[in-house]
């Protein structure tokens, strides 16, 4: 704790050499998403330093709280070593990403999102939603299409297990049998 | 009419009520014990309704109970051809459109496994069972059980049970503000009839895909850690009376390498957890997805992923999936 604090401080104050190159490279760059960063480690470090009356005043409690009350839709979580971080924060764009590979690749899946049940939006017939999210997100297609794969073999496993070990509620395997596409005509 | 003939009638009405209404005299949970053993061990044919969303599909179960193993075949009527064909723990399930399920060999399932009378008692201690009366369903009369979790971490079930039969008829599953997520409901059905084994061969042809078929062994002992993620896992939370009944390393058709994949149930609802070690070449999952009722959860927790699927609320499969971390050696 004691060197993130000096590496912080050092940060705030502009002795970047202590730092290194990488830090020094960010703050040199003029982006607004890397001035957002600088922010954010300004934010950190002046927490780490004095309990964070600024960071109170910047509404960081009340942010926080509303991004928890936000709840997220499934993320599809960047790789640590090739995504920034910022990417965590982009709700429901995988899921509707991955939902749309389904007709591209012909990958069976079980999941599916329907209006009225779920806040997630949908891919439509002809619409470009997929091309849209899956630029955004830097994940691709096959990507969300081993997702899907995955997420389809949890759901058929947990189905499975279910039918052997409680009260009959539905008949076995009408989830699979009745799963439709909603967003295919 | 005189006193006595009153006090007649009224003893004559009660013995009726006796006589021909003996569901009438059934508690909830004899009545679930019913449901139970005759969704197995009955012959019937029947056309259902299965709704959740906004969606409808019709489907065709042929079911028969009384034959050396247990067969069923489901079709779809509605939307793309598929049909499920199941005869002891083989599965075989055909489908016309390439935008369907099931891409692997699937675990069998061990219908010795289920214990009729473990579920009941722990029933009554997590969920409340009331008979709410009669109505009909498919032009037979019914008594309707709704099961209400005492806690909102599962979910509710409204229960339509044949009273001569004790075939479920109905069924609804309920979240906690009493709306339907899903719905199952016989149009017609026709029991106890001799069903030939052309039944329960395939109505659809070669031609059509077949996803999935399997004649595996039944469920063995839990293979912990056999092949599965080098280190030890904990769940160190679940909702009150959920036990664990699997704990199987396997590798899955969607994932060459093993799944450690937990099963708790309460009786009721079930909950599975997986957890796969993260490989650069997947893309992880975080957040949530859904199918009718079920809820998943996935993240990664010490580069593995980590999801959570069951029969519960999206909130209940989250912190169960929060509370999953590798076991620490003292």
């Amino acid at each position: 704790m004691e060197l993130n604090q000096e590496q912080l401080s050092a940060l705030v104050d502009d002795e970047l050499e202590q730092v290194g190159p990488a830090i020094s490279r960010l703050l040199a760059a003029d982006g607004a998403a890397d001035r957002q960063r600088w922010a954010r480690y300004h934010l950190i470090g002046e927490l780490l330093r004095d309990g964070g009356a600024e960071a109170e005043a910047a509404g960081l409690g009340a942010r926080i709280s509303q991004a928890i009350a936000a709840d997220p839709p499934l993320i599809a979580a960047p790789k640590p070593a090739e995504a920034p971080a910022r990417r965590w924060l982009r709700p429901a764009h995988a899921l509707a990403a991955s939902l749309a590979a389904v007709g591209v690749f012909g990958v069976s899946q079980v999941v599916s999102l329907h209006r009225g049940a779920s806040e997630f939006p949908l891919a439509q017939p002809g619409s470009n939603y997929e091309g849209e999210q899956g630029d955004t997100l830097g994940v691709s297609a096959s990507e969300r299409a081993e997702q899907r794969r995955r997420l389809n073999s949890y759901i058929v496993n947990f189905n499975e297990q279910r039918d052997s070990l409680t009260l009959p509620k539905l008949h076995p395997y009408v989830r699979i049998v009745g799963f439709h596409n909603e967003g295919k005509p | 009419m005189t006193r006595r003939g009153q006090l007649w009638g009224g003893v004559w009405l009660v013995l009726h009520g006796f006589i021909c209404a003996p569901a009438w005299a059934e508690t909830a949970e004899a009545l679930l014990g019913r449901m139970m053993t005759s969704a197995r061990q009955l012959d019937y044919e029947g056309v259902f309704v299965y709704q959740r969303g906004d969606s409808i599909h019709t489907m065709r179960v042929v079911h028969r109970g009384s034959g050396p193993t247990e067969q069923e075949k489901l079709v779809s009527l509605t939307g793309p051809v598929r049909e499920v064909i199941r005869d002891g723990s083989k599965v075989i399930c055909k489908f016309a459109d390439r935008d369907a399920v099931l891409v692997e060999e699937q675990q069998p399932r061990n219908p010795m496994n289920f214990n009729i009378a473990g579920p009941l008692e722990t029933l009554a201690a997590l969920y409340r069972l009331e008979i709410e009366g009669g109505d009909r369903v498919a032009g037979r009369a019914t008594q309707v059980v709704h099961v209400a979790p005492v806690t909102p971490d599962r979910y509710g079930y409204r229960l339509w049970i044949d009273e001569e039969t004790g075939l479920l008829l109905k069924s609804t599953v309920l979240d906690n503000e009493q709306r339907s997520l899903e719905q199952e409901q016989f149009a017609e059905v026709t029991v106890g009839i001799s069903l030939p084994d052309e039944r329960f061969h395939s109505e659809l042809s070669d031609d059509h895909q077949v996803h999935y078929t399997h004649e595996a062994n039944a469920i063995g002992a839990a293979q912990k850690g056999a092949a599965g993620p080098a280190q030890d896992w904990t769940v160190s939370w679940l909702p009150a009376g959920f036990e664990q009944h699997h704990d199987q390393s396997r590798a899955t058709g969607a994932s060459q390498q093993p799944v450690r994949h937990f099963v708790y149930s309460d009786g009721l609802a079930t909950v599975s957890v997986f957890i796969e070690k993260l490989r650069k070449d997947m893309a992880p999952m975080h957040g949530y997805s859904l199918v009718g009722a079920v809820n998943a959860f996935s993240w990664v927790a010490h580069e593995h992923q980590v999801t959570v699927v069951g029969e519960v609320p999206k909130a209940t499969v989250r912190r169960i999936a929060g509370s999953v971390a590798p076991q620490t050696t003292e």
